[in-house]
């Protein structure tokens, strides 16, 4: 039987209990800022800006960092936690939204999903919103402007696109995600570009052609695979035999493939589930050395988006390049750089619907390079052109 | 800092209970512990209009201890007349400018003259709640109910309290007067309180969070593109969103006040059970509607003066009502909408649709209460209209484009499946019922102290880390009602 006094003294201990979890719960993340008790976790993100240090002049900077999202994003076991939701969305409740980062589909393949708030990698496949004539025009001048200035410099433009991984696996997608338009807006580009005259590569039916045959991108991963990044490669020589002919025949295709377990897929880490999303690595190896290697060049920015590369075989019969790019020039570098004396990778941010990826001229003008290649990932070559400016007012 | 943010819960939360707990024996410390949490919990939010707080926060409390004054020699009518528009001119200068200029350039644009340019005025958050607080303080006194507050501090606390503070409940002074003085916290009901914090921070993120995003998404959609089918789906996420959100922060806000030994009143009673709109705004936003009650209608002479004008006052505060969730002619329809079938319930068909059956009569509230969220979520009214027009049957979309599959995952699902559950008072009747069974029995009470403990020491906890992952993932995070 249970006397008032001992329901009374059972509720208090329950209270005092419940209370000390909650104030546990609470006060273990800060706690781990001192004494990193958390177990360590693999998550890809990126960092929030740095706190200054505290000081009584930077006290009001270190508030702006502090209310502006730093201590959500720092606080101890928030990888933990991370993990855990991503657990219990994609394993056990089956939830994958084209709204959050990263979606799973078919057969445990990952995708890029929301990039950022304005870049949704799944509805520019889907092809939701097309370019307007106008959209299309201001690109095409664009480029028509790049290639102009270059050709006034006697030198050679090359405008390259990587594909999406949606575009090459569309079947792993997951089945919601269907086509709203035989066109999407890299079609309605590629055709205006090269309709206007623009030397544009699009390697989307090269992937196909390589998915016949091996993994063109990683499951795990957005980018394309040493077998997808090769085949780009070739395309890109094929299409520059066509200026300078001796390139053909010096496509290299001695390597040795090595496949290792243990590659860690960005969109895995992204998810805080590399473990869980095993990735195999393709590597080709040179049968013969590489001659190209990086040097140091004081003439350019050290960096834009990325640190800016330059590659060197120092051989005065080859022709020198300046390469804008991105991520997906990564797996292309060690193949292109060995046909050329020099060349400079600029890896700038990408195109926003504000800003257009920087086409730094300053880099082309100190490098009088003979060729300069323009490398996008189609995600960043289809968004929409930033509004033309106002002239300034009088 | 919103109470679903990493900041407050792991940061801002347990600091100020560590400065609470550490000063509690000492009341006026402890005053000032709460008051300087609140205020920085403002800066944090709203940084420099801090100071528009603090002008009212000094303001009100000369204007309560003037119009007390007043009363020793006059009805002290005018002094109350200069304060209220004080308030009232915060007010308009910080939430209704720009929605007056737009309007007044309408006219002027509309008779070929000059427009006027004034910058996007900014809207500090909470200045709808806090100037509330400040009316009702002023009110109380001038009808005598309670005296001033004659230390600043006391009434500076009351205006800022953080858990209230931005999004309410509305607190009468006179209800809080003697709390923040005297006021004590035992272990049971601190523990109370994290319970109450824990489910509104559930409702809010475990809930409202999922329904969001569909809500959201949905509401985005071109016009073009909308079916029917997916224009219900985003009006019942959204239905759901508003409900949990706000009542989510409604029950935060009453834990974190136990917690510091503070009562606050209830927001929320299941308002979507109800079978009329009347009995909706008995049960929505409690605080609101009965300060419009108290400070408004009554005033207005209420339904003392013949039926005429009860309609009109009954319009006059649902027009101010809408006014006051927004400076948008949006909200002002809302108001209205629902002030025409207030009005519309007390003719005999209004009452032959919600005295007989009970299903119609709940199926005609919520056919009412959706319409009308339409025009609370829509950014414009040609929005609002399109989404009525696909909420009608008529909507221009294919389905190709944007289907139900695009919003609906199993998560989604299950959450709208917990979220209808959690509109009724269900969970209420089966631990009352529960409660009822196992008392007749001999080991009962134990079984019902063990269910307790069991709540109190897995469930919650469980809904609390729950939700940290949640946020640490950082999905969808709105607050509906922070823009108020």
């Amino acid at each position: 039987m249970t006397t008032p006094q001992t329901s009374s003294r059972w509720r208090k201990a329950t209270a005092t209990a419940a209370a000390l979890i909650f104030l546990v719960f609470i006060t273990l993340p800060a706690l781990d800022g001192v004494f990193h008790i958390a177990p360590p976790v693999d998550l890809m993100e990126n960092d929030p800006a740095p706190l200054p240090e505290i000081s009584f002049a930077q006290l009001f900077k270190a508030f702006n960092v502090l209310q502006r999202g730093f201590l959500d994003k720092t606080y101890g076991f928030r990888k933990n936690l991370v993990r855990l939701q991503n657990l219990l969305d994609l394993d056990i409740l089956q939830a994958s939204s084209h709204y959050h980062t990263v979606i799973r589909g078919k057969d445990n393949w990952l995708f890029l999903a929301q990039e950022n708030p304005e870049l949704n990698v799944v509805e520019d496949y889907r092809a939701t919103r097309l370019y307007s004539p106008g959209d299309l025009a201001r690109w095409v001048a664009v480029y028509r402007d790049r290639q102009d200035w270059l050709a006034a410099r006697g030198i050679h433009y090359l405008l390259v696109v990587a594909p999406n991984k949606h575009t090459v696996y569309p079947e792993h997608l997951p089945a919601q995600y269907n086509k709203t338009s035989p066109r999407d807006r890299t079609d309605q580009l590629v055709d205006a570009l090269a309709s206007a005259g623009v030397n544009i590569l699009d390697l989307r039916p090269a992937m196909r052609t390589v998915k016949e045959k091996a993994l063109a991108y990683y499951r795990t991963d957005t980018h394309w695979t040493t077998y997808g990044a090769f085949a780009g490669y070739i395309e890109i020589m094929l299409r520059l035999a066509r200026w300078r002919p001796e390139f053909a025949p010096t496509i290299r295709g001695d390597y040795d493939i090595s496949i290792t377990p243990g590659l860690t897929g960005g969109l895995a880490s992204m998810l805080a589930l590399s473990d869980r999303f095993p990735e195999e690595r393709v590597t080709f190896v040179p049968k013969t050395p590489r001659r190209a290697v990086e040097v140091p060049n004081p003439q350019i920015p050290k960096a834009l988006f990325q640190p800016t590369v330059t590659m060197s075989t120092g051989d005065p019969s080859l022709p020198s390049a300046v390469v804008f790019r991105d991520s997906f020039a990564h797996e292309l570098m060690p193949f292109l750089s060995e046909h050329f004396r020099q060349a400079v990778y600029v890896w700038p941010y990408p195109s926003t619907p504000r800003e257009m990826r920087v086409f730094d001229k300053a880099v082309v003008e100190a490098e009088k390079p003979d060729l300069v290649i323009d490398e996008f990932v189609e995600r960043y070559f289809t968004e929409f052109p930033p509004k033309p400016k106002l002239p300034p007012a009088e | 800092m919103v109470f679903s943010s990493a900041s407050f819960l792991f940061y801002f939360l347990p600091i100020v209970l560590a400065l609470y707990f550490a000063s509690v024996r000492w009341t006026h410390l402890r005053n000032w512990v709460l008051l300087a949490a609140s205020l920085f919990f403002y800066t944090w939010g709203e940084g420099e209009y801090v100071v528009v707080m603090l002008l009212s926060i000094v303001a009100n409390y000369l204007f309560g201890i003037w119009i007390y004054k007043a009363h020793e020699r006059s009805n002290a009518k005018v002094e109350m007349g200069v304060a209220i528009a004080f308030n009232l001119l915060l007010l308009i200068i910080f939430k209704y400018t720009n929605f007056l200029v737009a309007n007044m350039n309408l006219v002027l644009g509309g008779i070929g003259l000059p427009t006027m340019t004034v910058g996007q005025v900014h809207l500090p958050i909470g200045i709808s709640f806090f100037t509330f607080h400040c009316i009702s303080y002023l009110m109380d006194i001038y009808r005598r109910q309670t005296p001033p507050q004659m230390s600043l501090p006391c009434t500076a606390l009351y205006i800022s309290l953080f858990p209230q503070l931005v999004a309410g409940p509305i607190i009468r002074y006179k209800d809080i007067a003697a709390q923040l003085l005297h006021r004590t916290v035992g272990i049971e009901r601190f523990s109370k309180g994290i319970n109450r914090f824990i489910i509104g921070l559930g409702k809010k993120v475990l809930i409202a969070n999922v329904v969001a995003l569909p809500a959201d998404k949905i509401f985005a959609i071109p016009a073009e593109h909308l079916t029917t089918p997916v224009a219900w789906l985003g009006i019942v996420c959204y239905t759901l969103q508003i409900y949990f959100d706000f009542s989510g922060y409604s029950d935060m806000a009453i834990g974190l006040g136990h917690m510091f030994g503070f009562k606050f009143m209830e927001n929320f009673n299941y308002p979507y059970i109800s079978k009329s709109i009347q009995e909706f705004w008995r049960r929505w936003h409690i605080s609101l509607s009965t300060w419009f009650r108290d400070y408004l209608y009554i005033p207005l002479g209420g339904n003392r003066d013949g039926q005429a004008k009860m309609y009109r006052n009954l319009v006059a505060i649902f027009f101010l009502c809408g006014l006051w969730h927004g400076a948008s002619w949006n909200f002002v329809i809302w108001g209205l909408f629902h002030g025409f079938f207030s009005v519309l319930e007390r003719f005999p068909l209004g009452k032959r649709l919600t005295q007989g059956n009970a299903v119609i009569a709940h199926a005609y509230t919520m056919v009412v209460v959706m319409v009308a969220w339409v025009f609370f979520r829509a950014e414009t009214l040609p929005q609002a209209l399109t989404f009525l027009q696909a909420m009608a049957g008529f909507g221009q979309g294919s389905g190709v484009v944007w289907h139900m599959g695009l919003f609906l995952n199993p998560k989604v699902v299950i959450v709208l499946c917990l979220a209808v559950i959690g509109v009724t008072p269900i969970v209420p009747w089966v631990v009352r019922w529960r409660e009822e069974r196992l008392a007749a029995r001999p080991a009962g009470a134990a079984v019902n102290l063990g269910l307790e403990a069991l709540a109190s020491l897995i469930v919650l906890p469980t809904v609390f880390v729950l939700c940290a992952m949640s946020l640490a993932s950082g999905t969808h995070n709105p607050f509906i009602y922070f823009q108020f």
